[in-house]
This record gives C-alpha cells, sequence and structure tokens, in this order.
C-alpha cells in the first residue's frame, strides 16, 4: 500500500511541478529521474516549507530553488517593477503554496481532502530532510537554465487510503484550475 | 477615479500583481496582509465597492474574514471574490455559502480579473 501510494503521489508531484514551472515561463527545465539522497546535505539558498492536514494525509512540502530561479520567474519583471531581497523571499513562499495548491486540486479527485497552512522561507547553506517513521519522503530533483530545484513531499497516509491512478490531463473536471473564473 | 477594491493576500507578490493589474483596469486599489488587516481596512475606507481575498492566510483566513463582514452587517452588501491556488469543489461551495460572489484561481489571467471586478464592484 504504502509504495502504491508513494508511486501515485510521486506521478502527481512531478506533474503538479512541471505545470508550475511552465506557468513561470522559465524554459529548459526537466525532471531528473536520479534524485539525490535524502540523507545528503544540500547546499540551500531559500527552502519554503508548508504544512497539509487532514485525518488521512498529513504532513509538509519543501521547495528549495536557487535565487535565480526565483528572480527570473518572479511576476514581478511582467509588470517592470524591481525585484529585491525582499520580494525573492516572498515569491519562494508562494511556490510552495501554488504547488501545493495544485497538488490538492488533483488529489481531490482521489476524495483526498486536505487544510493548507500558510508557507515559510527560510535560507542556509545546507539541510536534510529525515523520513517520516510512519510515512513516506518523496524526492524529486528537476534541473535547468537556472539551476537544481528540489521538491520534498513528507506525508503520513492512513494505513485505510488507498491512492487511485488519475488521469492528469482530465483532473480539471475534479477541480477549478489556474486561470479558472466563476462568478456565483 | 475608479470604484476602490481593497486586495487581501499574504504574499506581497500576489498583491502587487493584483493591484498593478486592477490600476491598470481603472481601479483604485487598498492592500491588506491578512483577513483581521482586511477588516480594518475596510473600517477606514467607507467606500470601497469590492473585495478580492485569498483563501490560506495567516491570523484570519479568507473565509473567517467574510464570516465576519457578512455577519456583522455594516459591509454585509460589499461583492468578495476569493483568489487562491485552490479549486476544490467544497472550498468553492463553502466560500459561495459564507457570501463570495467569485472564484478565481491563481496564477489569474488579467483579463479575467478586470472583467469579474467590473461586474461584481457594482
Amino acid at each position: 500500500m504504502s509504495s502504491h501510494n508513494k508511486n501515485i503521489l510521486s506521478k502527481i508531484v512531478k506533474h503538479s511541478m512541471e505545470a508550475f514551472i511552465e506557468s513561470t515561463g522559465v524554459a529548459g527545465y526537466t525532471y531528473l529521474e536520479s534524485p539525490q539522497s535524502s540523507n545528503e546535505s544540500m547546499q540551500v539558498h531559500f527552502a519554503s516549507v508548508i504544512g497539509f492536514s487532514s485525518p488521512n494525509f498529513k504532513g509538509s512540502l519543501v521547495v528549495i530553488c536557487e535565487p535565480i530561479f526565483l528572480d527570473k520567474s518572479h511576476p514581478n519583471h511582467q509588470m517592470g517593477m524591481p525585484v529585491g531581497p525582499e520580494e525573492i523571499v516572498d515569491w519562494s513562499g508562494e511556490v510552495s503554496n501554488q504547488l501545493l495548491g495544485r497538488i490538492k486540486n488533483i488529489l481531490a479527485a482521489n476524495d483526498v481532502k486536505f487544510d493548507m497552512g500558510t508557507p515559510t522561507t527560510v535560507s542556509g547553506k545546507t539541510m536534510k530532510i529525515a523520513e517520516p517513521k510512519d510515512g513516506i519522503l518523496l524526492k524529486l530533483r528537476f534541473n535547468g537554465e537556472c539551476g537544481p530545484m528540489d521538491v520534498f513531499l513528507q506525508a503520513v497516509i492512513d494505513k485505510s487510503l488507498s491512492l487511485k491512478e488519475v488521469d492528469l490531463e482530465k483532473q480539471a473536471e475534479s477541480a477549478a484550475v489556474e486561470g479558472d473564473s466563476i462568478l456565483f | 477615479m475608479g470604484k476602490k477594491i481593497l486586495i487581501v493576500d499574504d504574499s506581497k507578490t500576489i498583491r502587487q500583481q493584483v493591484s498593478f493589474t486592477l490600476v491598470k483596469g481603472g481601479f483604485e486599489v487598498v492592500e491588506a496582509e491578512d483577513g483581521k488587516d482586511g477588516i480594518d481596512k475596510l473600517n477606514a475606507n467607507a467606500d470601497i465597492a469590492l473585495i478580492i481575498s485569498d483563501v490560506n492566510m495567516p491570523n484570519m483566513n479568507g473565509l473567517e474574514m467574510i464570516e465576519a463582514i457578512k455577519g456583522e452587517g455594516t459591509f454585509s452588501h460589499i461583492n468578495i471574490i476569493m483568489l487562491t491556488t485552490e479549486g476544490t469543489p467544497e472550498l468553492i461551495e463553502r466560500a459561495k455559502s459564507a457570501g463570495a460572489k467569485g472564484w478565481l484561481v491563481k496564477p489569474f489571467k488579467p483579463e479575467q480579473l478586470v472583467a469579474a471586478a467590473t461586474k461584481l464592484a457594482g
């Protein structure tokens, strides 16, 4: 069950991150099949962390990006506005927020519902993420013109929950997706 | 002078993006960092015609803010649009039941934001 859920979650996170990167307009990013070990210390500049919780699915999402990616992908450039250190830190948090939102929208098709927290950004030189005792740890690395990006999803999933394969292209049917506008 | 819109989001990036889009669309804007700040700004700006708010925020989230505004009475006539990364039917229904009039998913399309604001700012 754990390996089955891990495989499906991994596909969802990969798809969501690829869609997020595409939305930023920063090109040239590819998923690496062999991400680094979770025990390896990584060079970190900015890591944003956001938690999520429900009775059957809880954990946290961590996204690590190079400052150059955060600068290049920052929406302020489209508005002709400056991007300084404060904007970079804020955007780092928004990256994990938007990624988790995409993951949540896809998981809705699996009847997995959870509340999202608010993101926190930290910076430093190295970071280690431990595998949770009774849960799973996904590690995905993407590489592109603005350096590597690492995504970690740490989750404890209720034993009774078995995720089903989702058609990622058709997930829009189960939730509103980016750019959707609904007036009541 | 265009109609005044209150933007509530804990991300400065998103507030700037929404402000830029709405000012370009002919509106005047006021910004708030969370639901509690949003209510304070509402009390200080009686001429606000529309509120555009995130859902997940510290101190007071967007749904709690709607419930407070709709329950209090003074500003219950003001339309509210939610602007968030989430799009699950349950959350949209919850916002609708609380009194929201629209739901936009980030990253938003500028023309859709301006169209929704124009329609709901009265």
